[in-house]
């Protein structure tokens, strides 16, 4: 029996064995026999397991004479003298695992003629010689395609589909050779399927847009997704057997949940691990899926950054927020327009009636026997007039406020035309450089201003002057920002960029100024919310221009700061009216 | 034109003691009321030419007050003050030959442009 494993080649398991019989019994040798004449006896280590000799009786007769082999042996069976040959059978080690006898019949020569020289050597050639035809039959029926099946057995196993036996013979091992190759086909179909199927799964694995990480039950990596590769820098071939904790240093600290995990056979969910890179702060989710089949041990991670998803929900939260404020500023702004109209109104009255440039008002004053010119010197010594001044631009300063407040939730009737952004961006530099407050205030020849204007940007439609308000809004905080205290000293830059992204424009309006921790990033659009100083400012300039951007636009606004580097407003237009 | 007559509606006070005094101070002679219900008593009988308006209103509103008065007076022309911020002028007041220009918005920060519209709808009124 020849017995070949069969690997998967990729497991490295046995999957079964091609088994190859071929039974040397006293039927085989029987159909030698009948070519040769000669009895033959095959012996598996000292047990018979072929005769061609029969008892009185009929039955297979297996003479105990596997030690008396010496070549020229000779034996009686039956009154019948034999001579004895053989030879050895070996496996493919050269093993010897067997005996084929010959036994020649000599009774013959014995009884008619004297055993002389000539017959003796006649005897030994003919054993002689019979001893190689058997060899050599059975070497052909069987050791040879055995060893060719063998060899291409073996071949397959070592991953090599392309093996094909020439079939030689019609016979059982013809038979046998056929079914073999069409087994090796079938193999290497299977191996093909196999690849394809890997292939398949590895290329959905990297599709994946997580970074999935395969690890064993010490944290070592066997698996690494390009997700994975494009995170952390590092290619598969470096990941696999290194700790897992060595490569993403978040991880570290979490090794007892992968443990836990694995050994419990529960997935383990983390939420918004916080990871700094280049001084930005990334928030990621991690789950940990254990391997649940048996014989198995390990887990696979699944880590998603989740920084935009949780950008987004923060300004959702801020969207509901400003709304909430829109709606009450509209019922508020009504109520205090009246109030706000007496003052401003009354003022105009009063200026307007101690002046002694109105014919009326001296008839008045003549009425009453008064001098309205002593009444007027006397009001400016005093300051009067100075404070209904006051007054007046308080009052006008509190109408604007309520009228920014109340396009928190107008729709505002703002006329839409399809615009040139850089035009307008130009001149808001125009206007920020020549604005008077911040021309007082500050030298903007040290502020370098750098326009980044992408070629071939569509016109866009948009409220030409809320835009222009809400890009001099901005260059006038980041004006502020690279001005402030901390910041003075250094280079003063001011970058605009203008770029298309899908079916959006982008202008970004970015400062190297001191920058803003997260906290107050969150709070910038909110109503009121000022850092600057008591009475810079009035802390609508970003919620008026934030509302301009989304309620009115139907765009996108939002900032991104970091602390120490600057600031970058952002908004995004569609490039198409809705 | 001296001693022409304006009529002033709006429920709040002080709006209706402040543009009277300034408008006196123009010359004109000012029927003030703080509702259309009381307008509409008080012009009976009265010569007027110029209307300011305010929308909201106790009892009936702005508009219906201007379509009535149109109807009582129909060469009185009209001045819109609102609190409303978000006003829009409705169609039946735009057939009536009302303009954007004669739409004021609370509060008035300068009485000069006001003037000039009353003078301007005074010139208009045969």
């Amino acid at each position: 029996v020849s017995i070949s494993p069969i690997m998967n080649q990729n497991t490295f398991k046995k999957v079964g064995d091609l088994i190859l019989e071929l039974p040397l019994d006293s039927e085989f040798v029987d159909q030698i026999r009948n070519i040769i004449r000669a009895e033959i006896f095959i012996y598996s280590n000292e047990k018979g397991i072929g005769t061609t000799m029969l008892n009185e009786n009929g039955e297979r007769l297996f003479p105990d004479i596997f030690d008396l082999v010496n070549e020229g042996g000779r034996i009686v069976f039956n009154n019948e003298e034999y001579i004895l040959g053989h030879f050895e059978i070996k496996d493919f080690n050269d093993k010897k695992i067997g005996k084929v006898i010959v036994g020649y019949n000599i009774s013959g020569i014995l009884k008619t003629k004297n055993l002389d020289v000539r017959s003796l050597l006649f005897v030994f050639s003919t054993v002689f010689a019979l001893v190689i035809f058997v060899s050599v039959i059975i070497g052909k029926w069987l050791a040879k395609p055995l060893k060719t099946l063998s060899e291409s057995a073996d071949s397959i196993s070592k991953g090599n589909f392309n093996v094909k036996i020439g079939v030689t013979s019609k016979d059982e091992i013809g038979n046998l050779t056929r079914i073999f190759n069409s087994m090796a086909e079938s193999l290497k179909n299977q191996k093909k399927d196999m690849q394809k199927m890997q292939l398949y799964l590895k290329n959905m694995i990297d599709s994946m847009p997580s970074v999935l990480i395969g690890v064993d039950k010490n944290g070592k990596v066997t698996q690494w997704n390009v997700e994975a590769e494009k995170k952390s820098g590092i290619i598969p071939e470096d990941a696999i057997g290194r700790r897992i904790g060595d490569i993403f240093p978040q991880f570290a600290s979490q090794l007892e949940k992968f443990r836990l995990s694995i050994k419990e056979k529960i997935p383990q969910k983390m939420e918004k691990i916080i990871e700094k890179i280049d001084n930005e702060l990334r928030y990621n989710d991690i789950v940990i899926y254990p391997l649940i089949s048996n014989g198995v041990e390990g887990a696979v991670i699944r880590m998603d950054d989740v920084t935009t998803r949780i950008r987004i929900e923060d300004m959702m939260v801020q969207t509901e927020k400003m709304m909430s404020v829109g709606g009450l500023a509209a019922g508020m702004a009504h109520e205090i327009n009246n109030p706000l109209g007496g003052i401003l109104l009354g003022v105009q009255n009063i200026l307007r009636r101690v002046s002694p440039e109105f014919k009326v008002n001296r008839e008045k004053a003549d009425e009453l026997g008064v001098d309205l010119d002593d009444i007027f010197r006397y009001m400016e010594k005093q300051k009067i007039i100075y404070f209904l001044e006051v007054i007046q631009r308080s009052g006008e300063r509190a109408s604007d406020i309520v009228t920014n407040m109340l396009n928190f939730s107008r729709k505002s009737e703002a006329k839409f035309v399809k615009s040139d952004i850089p035009l307008i961006i130009d001149k808001t530099i125009e206007l920020a450089t020549n604005d008077y407050d911040l021309k007082k205030k500050y030298d903007f020849r040290h502020i370098k201003i750098t326009k980044e204007f992408e070629k071939g940007i569509p016109l866009i439609p948009c409220a030409e002057n809320e835009l222009q308000q809400v890009l001099l809004n901005l260059l006038k905080n980041a004006v502020h920002a690279i001005n402030s205290e901390e910041h003075k000293s250094g280079d003063q830059e001011i970058i605009i960029r203008l770029f298309r992204d899908g079916r959006s424009g982008v202008i970004e309006v970015e400062d190297n100024g001191p920058g803003m921790d997260r906290e107050t990033a969150k709070r910038v659009f909110e109503p009121f919310f000022t850092t600057k100083e008591i009475g810079i400012g009035t802390g609508l300039g970003l919620s008026v221009s934030y509302f301009i951007i989304t309620n009115i636009h139907h765009g996108v606004m939002y900032v991104e700061s970091t602390p120490g580097r600057g600031t970058k407003f952002i908004i995004k237009l569609p490039l198409k009216e809705r | 034109v001296p001693s022409a007559k304006i009529l002033l509606v709006d429920d709040e006070e002080i709006v209706r003691i402040t543009l009277e005094a300034y408008l006196e101070d123009e010359g004109y002679i000012i029927i003030s009321a703080n509702s259309g219900e009381e307008a509409l008593e008080r012009l009976t009988g009265e010569n007027v030419k110029v209307g300011i308006i305010d929308m909201r209103l106790p009892g009936i509103d702005g508009n219906t007050l201007i379509a009535k008065l149109n109807k009582l007076h129909p060469e009185m022309k009209f001045i819109i003050h609102t609190g409303s911020m978000g006003y829009a002028l409705p169609e039946s007041l735009k057939s009536l030959g009302i303009t954007n220009e004669m739409v004021f918005k609370k509060p008035m920060k300068s009485m000069s442009l006001f003037v000039e519209a009353i003078k301007k709808l005074m010139s208009d009124v045969k």
